[in-house]
This record gives structure tokens, sequence and C-alpha cells, in this order.
């Protein structure tokens, strides 16, 4: 999933920064109130390809590609269509901590730090196996 | 995007209709593949520094996301564990 990006303003000078490729591998834990619904929370690890590009007057100075990982959770609720399909609506909040280093500038005292936190809404249309 | 969210709702409709007909006591068990529609509500944040001084710093971007997932539910009486991936 390509999801978000940021860019910052400074004079000349700015910093673009993109989250893509979301990923994760979440247990959940459930119980069904009624027949056919689901509420669930759900917990586990979260990946991202995060890139920046950092540009002074104009110039591109650094590009900086790395993967991130961190704690990814939400919750939602899923309903039974039929024996092999249900939808289902979930949130989850990747929590990032990417990319520390220094900055682009002339003086060695710039750095460039980067902290991501992403909530994401979504909604699925799943088909099953009956076992 | 929104060619994708008229899409989903039309496959969402139809699965609401059919699921009018659905037997009860169904189980969430087994194995599951999807497609998902989603939005962002925050974007990652990032700051330049000089000298420790915070220069300025941006944050919050909305954006979609689209993309599969899978994963395998397995249910005792009301209770439903499960691994997903995506």
């Amino acid at each position: 999933m390509d999801q978000s990006a940021t860019t910052i303003n400074h004079e000349n000078d700015f910093v673009s920064t993109r989250f893509k490729d979301l990923g994760s591998l979440r247990f959940r834990a459930g119980f069904t109130p009624v027949d056919n619904l689901l509420l669930f929370g759900t917990i586990g690890e979260g990946w991202t390809r995060y890139s920046a590009d950092i540009n002074d007057n104009g110039e591109l100075r650094k590009s900086i590609s790395e993967n991130a990982s961190g704690l990814a959770y939400g919750g939602g609720a899923a309903l039974m269509l039929s024996p092999n399909s249900f939808v289902q609506a979930e949130y989850v909040h990747y929590n990032f901590n990417v990319n520390n280093g220094p900055g682009p500038f002339d003086s060695d005292s710039t750095s460039f730090n980067s902290l991501g936190g992403v909530d994401t809404v979504r909604v699925s249309v799943n088909f099953k196996t009956n076992n | 995007m929104r060619k994708s969210v008229i899409a989903l709702s039309a496959l969402v409709s139809l699965a609401l209709s059919s699921a009018a007909s659905a037997q009860s006591h169904q189980t969430f068990n087994g194995f599951f593949v999807g497609g998902v529609l989603g939005a962002t509500n925050q974007g990652p944040s990032a700051t330049l520094n000089d000298d420790k001084v915070e220069l300025i710093t941006a944050s919050v971007s909305n954006a979609g996301a689209a993309g599969v997932q899978a994963g395998y539910n397995y249910q005792m009486n009301k209770l439903v564990l499960g691994v997903v991936g995506d």
C-alpha cells in the first residue's frame, strides 16, 4: 500500500518523505456476540518501505530509502455474508520510528529526524474456505 | 481511487444482498483472502534540526490505500482466534 507523504519547507530547502508498501503480520482474537458478526482486536508487527528526498536550493542533496518496522495494532468487525465470504472493517495503527541521521545542509550540526505513525481505516471483502 | 471505491461498494452491496439468504450458524473458520481499500488520516512527520534547534516540522497527509490480505481464523464457539497478513 502506498500510504502518505509529507513535505516540509525551509526557505528554499524542502524534504519530502513517504511511507509506502505498508504491510503487517498480526494475530487477532475476537468473539461473536451474534451469529455472523465478529468483533476483534489485533496486534502484531508492521513493516514499511520509507523514503525521503532532501533538497537544497532546488538541488537533491540526499535521498534516503530504508525499511522500518514497528508495532501494529487495532480492531474491527467482520460480518459473514455467506459460508464462503465476509466483509470486514478495521482500524490499524502502525507505529514506526525511522531514520535519524545527519542533515543535508552545509553544517555538520544539522540533523534530520523522521518519526512516523500511520493510522489506517480499511474495508475489505474476503473469500474463505470452510475449514 | 474513486473507481475503486465504487467497485468495492458494488461488491459489498452484492454480497450484502446475498447475506439475507445466508444460512445461520456459519463460522469464521478457515483460510481467507481478500481485497482491501482504505485511507490514512495521519502520515509521517519529519523534522529538520540545526544545532538541535527545530527549524520546521510538518506532518499529516491523507491518502488512499489499496492492497490484499490473507489469513486464517479458528472459531471455538463464540471465540475466534486468527492470524492475518497484509
